[in-house]
């Protein structure tokens, strides 16, 4: 590699490689830390007191001191003697929290110290028990005089455990355990602290995992992965469960952005709608709009036309009048005319007739008035005098009322003609002012500035809300730690792949060799994978850690940790602390010839194997003491308790 | 013309009117046209139709001096017998614009129309172109008869011969003789009187004209015959 992982997760999201470092430790990843040899952790002295109560009542008083690397037993003739008591209290010491301390015994004890070494250095556990509650602390010894320095004090449960697990975690250079629990889509991102690692170092109940007694999915394979200090493992675990824990918020963020994009497509549907129909208002007024100027032109437009337009009504109907008069006068004329003439015919026509008698008295006109008529002019019925001249003139007359009426129906004909005239141009007139009245009275009923400014608005409101909804909203900007977790995972895993070398492979070799020292009959061959599961070749068939004897599996579970703690030795790498707690091992024995076998073979490792201490309980103390060696081991004899 | 002036009324306009010898031809003209033949005798051999009654005469007069009048009966003659020369008659009435030129108001009185005839009559009986004969007792004169003599028949000829004037006379009252066919004055004048415009007049009160509604009527009939 020519450049670093950091620099290259740097490089990759444009980051410095500081603030990639930032970042990354926000997020709880780190680069793999410097190889280093594993710590050893040796229990040096258990001691606990308190009262038994019930039938096999008195005081508890147990010491057991001067402890070193080498396999050490506790054993009674009898079960329920307080062998795995003794177990569960040095577990409650190294944890902080009780495995499966029984709670009567707990009740009973009210007072514990444990002394332990990691690699030389001397540490003190000592605490009270009240009603089965622990109050004491931690303290680390002194290396020339003893004397105890407090570390951390405890006065609960939760304190104990909390305190145990800085000081554990910490000492023994190991790291939580990320991982991620939950159902799908709602996972939570956890830690697995000491509580779980620590399962590492017991070997109790029916040993089904390879590793710890924590059954969830995963977990066997990482606590391997620690304990034999791969490099990079850590880093590959930490980036791993952060982007998990990315992608569901992504994953989440991204059902929400769904959401919204639902929502906002039905919104963009509907503003679009409202939208269409506010173009269509406007587009409607727009047609009748009338500007101010325009109402002002149409105004000054019929104050123009109406007194043309009254003017030529009035002349229009001044020559009415005319033509009216003009009539009646020509008619007047005609008239006299007909009766000029008419009465000038009947005069001559009915003096010319004689008269015959009175029209009064019907006397019969006498011939001598007719005679005197002709002579004297004087009227044969009246005897007045007729007057001589009475037709003169009357051809005169007639001309000149023949004239008159030819004059007067001339006028006619000539005010008839201006009539019609000046009708058709009041007409046109009036027509012209009724058109600019009515254009006026649309314009001035149309649509005010007003409705028009509400339409443009309401339309200009809807294309920004439309505009505002158009954004693709499921681009919700993405966390910027998706390509930097991304990235570290990325690294973290060819680094991993990398460095971790032969290192499985020497593992399998070893826990090939101890399987077949420990007695796992005819094993052949052994393939122990990073996800914490063993091949098995035996007699032949292939076949599994899972499927073998509980026997077996205890024997390939010791193998493994001892074959951890070896090639860590061996390769100056590991965090395994090298303490084994065995407890029961015969439960799965068939015979106490195979139980002492196993205890024997243990044995010869511990010896050829530095910082190994494997402290067991187990009944048949006649076997145990024989292959151990008295000094080795606590026994409580026949009918006893172990304290 | 001359001025009228009806009684009781404040003010008349100078209305047309007519002399006494133009009434004097208007009245042969009725009585040669709408007297009946006397076959009889009775009245003396020179005479040549008898017409009762002075209402009746009135009645005649009425029409003649009233083109709009007797158009509108032309008109309604129509409607009743289907004779479209009466439509015709009326028309021509209009064209010739009669009712400016020719119509002679007459003032509406307790009995009708009426105008004093005896001016007019007068000039006839001198010449004795006429007789008239008084039925009843004087004073309570029941019935005038007016007998046109042949003297009087012949006036009429040669007056319809001497002027056309004269001869519109003799058509005219041919035209509204048809019209009042046998129908005596009393019958006639409640013809007259069907027309709101003559019975709404109030008396002593000029006949108004009924020109304009007649012209529809007239033009209404027009565009439903066929062409």
């Amino acid at each position: 590699m020519t450049s670093s992982w950091l620099e290259t997760i740097a490089q990759r999201v444009d980051m410095t490689p500081t603030q990639a470092e930032i970042a990354l430790r926000k997020r709880g990843i780190a680069a793999d830390r410097p190889l280093r040899p594993a710590r050893t952790l040796t229990i040096t002295s258990i001691a606990f007191k308190g009262e038994k109560r019930g039938s096999g009542h008195g005081t508890i008083d147990f010491a057991w001191s001067d402890l070193k690397p080498g396999i050490w037993a506790v054993t009674s003739e009898k079960n329920l003697a307080g062998k795995s008591s003794v177990l569960e209290i040095i577990l409650w010491c190294l944890r902080g929290a009780p495995k499966d301390l029984q709670g009567d015994v707990r009740k009973w004890l009210n007072w514990v110290a444990m002394t332990f070494l990691v690699d030389e250095q001397a540490y003190r556990i000592e605490f009270r028990v009240a009603a089965g509650v622990p109050s004491g602390s931690l303290s680390r010894l002194r290396p020339v005089d003893g004397i105890a320095d407090a570390l951390d004090q405890f006065s609960t449960d939760g304190g104990f455990a909390a305190a145990m697990s800085r000081f554990m975690m910490n000492t023994l250079d190991l790291d939580p355990i990320p991982s991620m629990q939950g159902k799908d889509g709602d996972k939570q991102a956890i830690e697995h602290g000491w509580t779980a690692l620590s399962g590492g170092l017991y070997f109790g109940g029916d040993h089904k995992q390879l590793l710890g007694d924590v059954q969830m999915g995963g977990l066997p394979a990482r606590m391997l992965q620690m304990y034999i200090g791969l490099p990079w493992a850590l880093t590959v675990m930490q980036a791993n469960t952060v982007k998990k824990e990315v992608d569901q918020e992504q994953e989440q963020s991204g059902k929400a952005a769904a959401r919204a994009d639902i929502e906002a497509t039905k919104a963009r549907s509907r503003i679009s709608t409202d939208l269409a129909a506010a173009q269509r208002a406007l587009g409607s007024l727009s047609s009748e709009q009338a500007t101010a100027e325009d109402l002002e032109r149409l105004a000054a437009e019929v104050s123009r036309l109406s007194p043309i337009a009254i003017e030529q009504a009035t002349r229009h109907s001044d020559a009415e009048t005319e033509l009216k008069t003009l009539r009646g006068i020509a008619n007047d004329d005609e008239r006299a005319l007909r009766d000029v003439r008419e009465n000038i015919v009947a005069h001559q026509f009915f003096n010319g007739l004689e008269p015959v008698c009175c029209p009064r008295c019907e006397a019969k006109v006498t011939s001598e008035r007719i005679k005197k008529e002709s002579a004297d002019l004087s009227c044969s019925l009246c005897a007045e005098n007729i007057p001589v001249d009475a037709m003169e003139g009357a051809s005169e007359t007639i001309d000149a009322t023949q004239r008159r009426a030819e004059a007067s129906r001339a006028a006619v004909e000539r005010a008839v003609a201006n009539e019609r005239s000046l009708r058709m141009i009041s007409a046109t007139t009036s027509k012209d002012f009724e058109a600019a009245r009515k254009e006026l009275e649309n314009a001035a009923k149309g649509t005010t500035f007003q409705q028009r400014r509400d339409a443009e608005l309401a339309v200009a409101r809807l294309e920004g809300a439309l505009k505002e909804r158009q954004t693709e909203p499921g681009l919700s900007a993405p966390s910027s730690d998706v390509a930097l977790v991304q990235a570290a995972a990325t690294e973290a895993k060819k680094a991993y792949e990398e460095n971790r070398g032969d290192i499985m492979l020497r593992l399998s070799e070893e826990i090939l060799s101890l399987g077949q020292r420990l007695g796992v009959k005819m094993l052949e061959s052994v393939k122990l994978s990073s996800n914490a599961t063993l091949a098995l070749t035996k007699g032949g068939e292939d076949t599994s850690f899972r499927k073998v004897t509980a026997g077996e599996r205890l024997r390939l579970r010791i193998a493994t940790a001892i074959a951890l703690l070896r090639v860590g030795k061996e390769r100056g790498v590991g965090r395994h602390p090298g303490l084994l707690i065995i407890d029961s091992p015969g439960a799965e024995e068939v015979s106490e010839i195979d139980l002492a076998a196993l205890l024997g073979e243990l044995q010869k490792i511990t010896n050829e194997t530095q910082g190994l201490q494997i402290l067991v309980a187990s009944a048949n103390p006649a076997a145990i003491v024989g292959q151990l060696g008295t000094e080795w081991c606590r026994v409580a004899e026949k009918d006893n308790y172990l304290w | 013309m001359r001025a009228l002036r009806a009684k009781g009324a404040e003010t008349v306009a100078e209305i047309p009117g007519s002399t006494d010898r133009q009434s004097a031809v208007r009245l042969l003209a009725c009585i040669d046209a709408a007297g009946s033949p006397d076959r009889s005798d009775q009245w003396g051999p020179d005479v040549v139709v008898a017409l009762h009654a002075q209402s009746r005469l009135q009645a005649l007069d009425f029409w003649m001096r009233n083109p709009d009048y007797l158009a509108n009966e032309l008109l309604t003659e129509f409607e009743a017998g289907g004779d479209q020369t009466l439509v015709h008659l009326a028309q021509r009435i209009f064209d010739d614009r009669e009712p400016d030129l020719r119509r002679l108001p007459m003032i509406r009185y307790h009995f009708g129309a009426f105008e004093p005839l005896d001016n007019a009559l007068s000039i006839l009986r001198a010449a004795d172109l006429i007789r008239i004969r008084r039925q009843g007792i004087p004073g309570q004169v029941r019935e005038h008869i007016y007998l046109l003599t042949a003297k009087g028949r012949a006036a009429m000829v040669s007056l319809a011969g001497a002027a056309p004037e004269f001869e519109w006379y003799q058509a005219r009252a041919a035209i509204v003789a048809r019209i009042a066919g046998d129908q005596g004055g009393k019958a006639l004048k409640d013809r007259q009187y069907l027309q709101h415009e003559y019975a709404g007049t109030e008396l002593n009160h000029i006949i108004a004209s009924i020109t304009d509604r007649v012209r529809e009527r007239l033009s209404a009939i027009l565009r439903s015959l066929p062409k």
